[in-house]
């Protein structure tokens, strides 16, 4: 008889156990990539030129991946809302690469026209431009 | 005389050239909903390209997919990998018409209705689509709104049976862009 109480305990207890870490995953927020270490380097150029070579191979090596490019500023738009779009220059004269700041971002304030920056976020592919999202100035 | 009648001629032939201005966002907002009262379910998406042609009405929006962002990291996992397949289908593109262009006066501040048609080609599935929305001018800058619903079996995206109840069989989109001059 004992021996049943504590199976069954035990089964409630894994159980609830389980239900609370499946609680907490389905709650998790997705990561907030200005925390995440490292990141790998590259320039704007490099990084079209890697994607205009071979959009399938770009798309293997940066997509979803955390990226730190580095560039000069091509443009700075920040709409109504506080949410800021940067573009980098390029070697292409109709292709940059697009990075949109998280939107309470404050670094951003920092990023001027035409000056050199390191932007890190996380690379969603190629459309014309090179897309990045989740942005923020790097250290 | 003849010369310069010539001259003025050549001169009106090229004034509806200047005029032909396209409008363009790297920047755009595309969001979904696709909750039902059990769940809320929302991504948006911040870096939509779009360019539209104040003349003829041509318009087209493409975004990646892999760009939508969630509250909840599972919901993003789930989106790109069970429902989107955005490793295969990376692209989502809308080409099309605003058929009542020459309703708007882009030289005029305002708030001007118009009606959409095109082809909405996501998740390797292509399904016309017309919705109305509205093209606001302010100065040189133009603010296009718009929401329509597609259903999710029309683009061969299905549902679980397990999740049936969460997840709604119509999605709502909403469009929210900036537009500028493109020079």
């Amino acid at each position: 008889m004992r021996t049943w109480k504590k199976i069954i305990t035990g089964v409630i207890v894994l159980a609830l156990a389980a239900a609370g870490y499946g609680w907490f995953l389905y709650q998790k927020p997705p990561p907030d990539i200005r925390k995440e270490k490292g990141g790998i380097e590259i320039t704007a150029i490099e990084l079209l030129k890697a994607f205009q070579q071979d959009e399938m191979a770009g798309n293997a090596k940066y997509v979803d991946k955390v990226l730190i490019v580095s560039g000069i500023v091509n443009g700075i738009q920040t709409d109504s809302s506080g949410q800021a779009t940067v573009t980098l220059r390029t070697n292409d004269l109709l292709a940059a690469v697009t990075c949109s700041f998280y939107q309470d971002d404050e670094g951003v304030k920092k990023i001027k026209t035409g000056a050199p920056v390191r932007i890190k976020g996380i690379c969603t592919g190629m459309l014309s431009d090179i897309v990045l999202n989740k942005c923020s100035l790097a250290e | 005389m003849k010369q310069m009648l010539i001259a003025v001629v050549l001169l009106v032939l090229t004034i509806p050239v200047f005029s032909q201005k396209r409008y363009f966002t790297k920047s755009g907002q595309i969001s979904f909903a696709a909750g039902t009262a059990a769940e809320d379910i929302d991504g948006v998406n911040k870096a939509t390209t779009s360019v539209f042609d104040a003349a003829t009405g041509q318009i087209e929006f493409a975004l990646l997919v892999k760009g939508f962002e969630f509250k909840r990291a599972l919901m993003q996992e789930h989106f790109n990998e069970n429902y989107m397949e955005s490793d295969k289908f990376p692209k989502s593109v809308f080409k099309g018409k605003i058929v009542n262009i020459d309703k708007v006066n882009f030289q005029k501040d305002g708030s001007y209705p118009v009606t959409v048609k095109g082809v909405l080609d996501m998740h390797g599935e292509k399904k016309e689509i017309e919705t109305t929305g509205t093209l606001k001018v302010t100065g040189e800058t133009v603010h296009s709104d718009a929401s329509f619903t597609v259903l999710l079996a029309d683009y061969k995206i299905e549902i679980p049976s397990l999740v049936k109840d969460k997840v709604s069989k119509t999605v709502t989109i909403k469009i929210n862009c900036n537009y500028n001059v493109l020079k």
